[in-house]
């Protein structure tokens, strides 16, 4: 307890100092109130912080939907441990409730933790201290953003315990993809007044994105240090520049199939219906699959470039070697993002979509394939030669680039029109999804986490603790959703509530079972993650400056954690960011802010002791 | 340890453990190996679906090819490239154009010939001419939260009709007159003289072995998806729409059919069986459920 309390004290202290070497420097006004500081702050790094702990917290929500889920599949109309306590039963065993629990899981992982975690947190954190500049271009419009995006995430969990006048009916179960017309049946079928929170909810995240999105295009464009040409940029910046443009272009358009969707369940129009149950109605139930999967597709890409970006980051500080293929790496993003723009009706090809816009769509997909490829070659041709250290965040980084690869691959059986028929809307699918965005993603950001949290909070996290975090999180990832391709390949539908009634799937059933196991084991591991994460925020070793010695500009704040204001003064730019064992310098490191032939002034470890 | 000794041991102790896990629950649930099909894909019983398979197994060798080859390099660099107790300077290289080409072009035109190979099934599969098919056998299917509507235009399965002809023994519809109960599934108009030997069911789908099958698609409510998984056939059904589907059955028996299209409460149990007959027995069965 005595330790505690002194680290608190340190903790504090530190917090004091930076404050005072930010006013040393004339960075303005006075010591902000507690509220201005840390809630309705204009800092973009404690906006970066906030969208952290907030989609943690998100995270957890999802995951424990997760497990619901799973306990179903695996123990069909069982009810479910907890939920039965805490809605009854009988409502928890009505497939309704189950219809719930897939979509909200999806929801809240989509929007709410993965999204928030790489553009919300990274993008905050890390575009004006990686650039060199004081804060992103427009302070209060950033605080905004996250002002935003928290109502929006409260209106949905809102939604969990909104019925829709039916026992069953909480929050929305169309799936997260919410097509019509299922989605608009106002009987409760797909949600009563919940699905139409879900739409709300939606709408106010995208303002919030859009606000995120044109801050950070401006900050980049406009507001590097000098020197700091765009082939300077880390490619964690490129991967943010990027995924801004991607949405800042799709996301309005998703807002309008939102908007028209609230029209039409709450004001009588028929955009999207038809059929005999809507007389008179002449909407297309199909419109709906375009305009969502013409958002939700760069969506997918949104999801997955910045992790791209933050292992690109990771992978050669820790292997001590320059990025292999810089160029190649920030172009085959951009390939990334212009193709995402042409490949939507891929999720469309059984959809009743004339099947010869499905050969399209088919091609330009395939070709995803191809910066999918160069990008994977690439990060294996930085661990050639290299000098790697299995560090925490370095671990994370590799399995991005082992699993990707297996959910890259995945994605071409989709790709391929015939084969499509059969895996469309199978377990295949939600294997293929998970390996991107967990194998992919989920594994970037815990990399990301790990990697800044020194900066960040001024103290390491527990190497140890990170080490069995990994190896628990990546045993149980692959236990959890390999199998999901086994049973996929067996015509095992998404979506569906009791595998068993079908003959042709009962024999997949104990897969299920396993699969179940391992998820809970997988849930139980990302408890080591919380606990890591809050203990080593008041109780972890002491941080220095650069403790990973890396050479890109957040290692060179004037303070760590750093200051309102970042730097004490104006950055410049001499390299490119991955300068690692240049035979240039004696170090293995040399960093952008470094003039060759000039001494590296002087600076101490921890902060300015 | 030298860090290439602890990487093996992290490695094969990552392997021990799963395998640990894995006997533990199989232990807890009494499942023996057996319980855990690998060869999972269903039996074809349609023309197509051999055609569907066999691009399925190319996709399959290809893409494990790939993938232990990156695995493999993945975990050689590790091994190879491992930090020593003497740390040294890394091999200094920004990449090499040279080779970034290569890795562009040859991606590039596996795909190519992935698309091509797929694009002539699925043209054969998804944009197939009724009015060109031989002794085709014309059903009408109707999705309705949960069931399958059938509607077949008489008891008779003949060969030598002609498509166009076939699809004048339907009777009228029209979906207003779709009554909640059992008597009028499709909306038939009463009126029409063709109307008396439409045959109305719900759940079981009958056709004909070795003919080709359309199958008139639509739904009356919200989406649905008429998945016949042994048939390799999966088309949505969206209402105010009708959409061919085409698959020609190549065994007798009887299998399953499936929604794959999220519908609502009962999504699960929207399920339906399809039995594939001679032409005499399909003939004999309508007769029967003409009768009814």
């Amino acid at each position: 307890m005595s330790a505690d309390s002194k680290h608190g004290h340190d903790h504090g202290h530190a917090h004091d100092h930076g404050h005072d070497h930010g006013h040393g420097h004339g960075h303005g006004h006075e010591e902000p109130s507690f509220i201005r500081k840390y809630i309705f702050s204009e800092d973009h790094k404690v906006i970066g912080v906030q969208f952290l702990i907030v989609s943690l917290l998100f995270l957890a929500v999802g995951g424990l939907l997760a497990l619901a889920v799973r306990y179903q599949i695996a123990w069909p109309n069982q009810g479910i441990p907890i939920l039965n306590q805490l809605y009854g039963e009988n409502v928890v065993k009505d497939q309704k409730f189950y219809n719930m629990l897939f979509t909200m899981h999806a929801t809240f992982m989509i929007f709410f933790a993965i999204i928030p975690l790489l553009v919300g947190f990274f993008g905050n954190y890390l575009i004006p201290l990686k650039i060199g500049a004081r804060d992103m271009a427009f302070p209060f419009l950033n605080m905004l953003s996250f002002w935003t995006a928290l109502p929006a995430g409260i209106i949905m969990i809102a939604a969990l315990f909104v019925s829709g006048g039916d026992s069953a009916t909480y929050a929305s179960g169309g799936g997260w993809t919410n097509y019509p017309t299922l989605s608009e049946v106002g009987d409760g079928i797909a949600g009563g007044k919940g699905q139409t929170l879900w739409l709300i909810s939606l709408i106010v995240l995208g303002a919030s994105s859009i606000m995120g999105a044109i801050n950070y295009l401006t900050t980049i464009i406009n507001m590097r240090a000098p020197g700091m040409s765009f082939h300077r940029l880390p490619l964690s910046i490129w991967s943010l520049f990027i995924t801004s443009i991607l949405v800042l272009f799709a996301t309005p358009v998703l807002t309008s199939a939102l908007g028209m969707l609230v029209f039409d369940r709450e004001v009588g129009t028929t955009f999207f219906l038809n059929g005999p149950k809507w007389p008179g109605a002449e909407g297309q139930p199909l419109l709906w699959q375009h305009i969502f999967w013409f958002y939700s597709h760069p969506a997918v890409y949104i999801m997955i470039l910045p992790a791209m970006g933050v292992v690109s980051d990771i992978l050669p500080v820790f292997a001590r070697k320059p990025i292999f293929g810089y160029k190649a790496m920030a172009y085959a993003m951009a390939g990334i993002a212009g193709l995402g723009f042409i490949v939507w009706g891929h999720h469309m090809f059984q959809s009743g979509m004339n099947p010869v816009l499905g050969t399209t769509f088919m091609i330009s997909t395939m070709f995803i394939a191809v910066p999918s490829a160069i990008k994977t070659f690439n990060w294996l041709g930085t661990l050639w030669g290299g000098q790697i250290q299995f560090t925490t965040p370095m671990l994370h980084a590799l399995s991005f680039v082992a699993m990707f690869a297996i959910g890259g691959l995945s994605g071409i059986y989709m790709a391929s029109t015939p084969v499509d028929i059969f895996i469309h809307d199978t377990y295949f699918i939600v294997a293929h999804i998970h390996y991107v965005l967990f194998g992919g993603s989920l594994f970037g950001i815990f990399a990301g986490i790990t990697f800044w949290f020194p900066k960040i909070f001024g103290r390491m996290m527990s190497e140890r603790f990170g080490k069995v975090h990994f190896f628990l999180t990546f045993i149980f990832f692959n236990l959890t959703f390999f199998a999901m391709h086994v049973v996929g390949a067996g015509g095992m539908m998404r979506r569906i509530a009791n595998p068993t009634h079908y003959e042709f799937l009962q024999p997949l059933q104990p897969w299920n079972i396993l699969m179940t196991y391992a998820a809970i084991a997988l849930g139980l591991s990302q408890i080591i993650f919380f606990a890591n994460f809050v203990l080593s925020i008041f109780m972890g070793e002491k941080a220095s400056a650069n403790p990973w010695r890396s050479t890109t500009l957040e290692w060179h704040t004037s303070t760590t954690p750093p200051p309102h204001g970042n730097f004490d003064k104006q950055p410049h730019v001499y390299h490119g960011p991955y300068e690692f064992s240049s035979p240039l310098t004696e170090e293995d490191f040399l960093p952008q802010w470094q003039k060759l032939g000039e001494a590296q002034p002087a600076k101490a470890g921890g902060h300015g002791h | 340890m030298s860090p290439r000794v602890r990487m093996f041991l992290a490695v094969a102790g990552a392997v021990a453990f799963s395998a640990a896990f894995v006997a533990i629950v199989m232990a807890k649930e009494e499942f023996t190996l057996d319980s855990f099909p690998i060869h999972v894909l269903p039996d074809v019983v349609a023309a197509d679906g051999d055609r569907i398979d066999g691009i399925f197994r190319g996709i399959f060798w290809l893409t494990m090819a790939i993938f232990v080859a990156v695995e493999a390099v993945l975990l050689f660099f590790l091994f190879r490239y491992a930090r020593g107790a003497e740390p040294r300077k890394a091999h200094f290289s920004h990449g090499n154009n040279t080779i970034e080409i290569v890795w562009t072009i040859v991606p590039a035109l596996i795909c190519l010939v992935i698309s091509l190979a797929s694009k002539s099934v699925w043209s054969d599969v998804k944009q197939a001419k009724p009015a060109e098919l031989k002794n085709p056998f014309v059903v009408d299917v109707s999705g309705r939260q949960f069931e399958w509507r059938i509607r077949y235009p008489n008891a008779k399965a003949v060969q030598g009709e002609s498509y166009d002809a076939i699809m004048k023994r339907f009777a009228r519809t029209d979906e207003r007159w779709i009554t909640k109960g059992v008597d009028n599934l499709f909306g038939i108009d009463e009126d029409d003289p063709e109307a008396r030997d439409d045959i109305q069911t719900i759940g079981t789908l009958y056709v004909p072995v070795n003919r080709p099958v359309v199958v008139k698609l639509r739904s009356q409510d919200v989406l649905h998806s008429f998945f016949l998984p042994h048939f390799r056939v999966k088309q949505d059904a969206v209402p105010g729409w009708t959409i061919d589907v085409f698959f020609t059955p190549t065994k007798e028996g009887e299998w399953e059919i499936a929604c794959a299209e999220l519908c609502g409460q009962n999504h699960t149990n929207m399920s339906g069986k399809i039995i594939v007959l001679s032409d005499a027995e399909l003939e004999k069965r309508l007769k029967k459920l003409l009768g009814e």
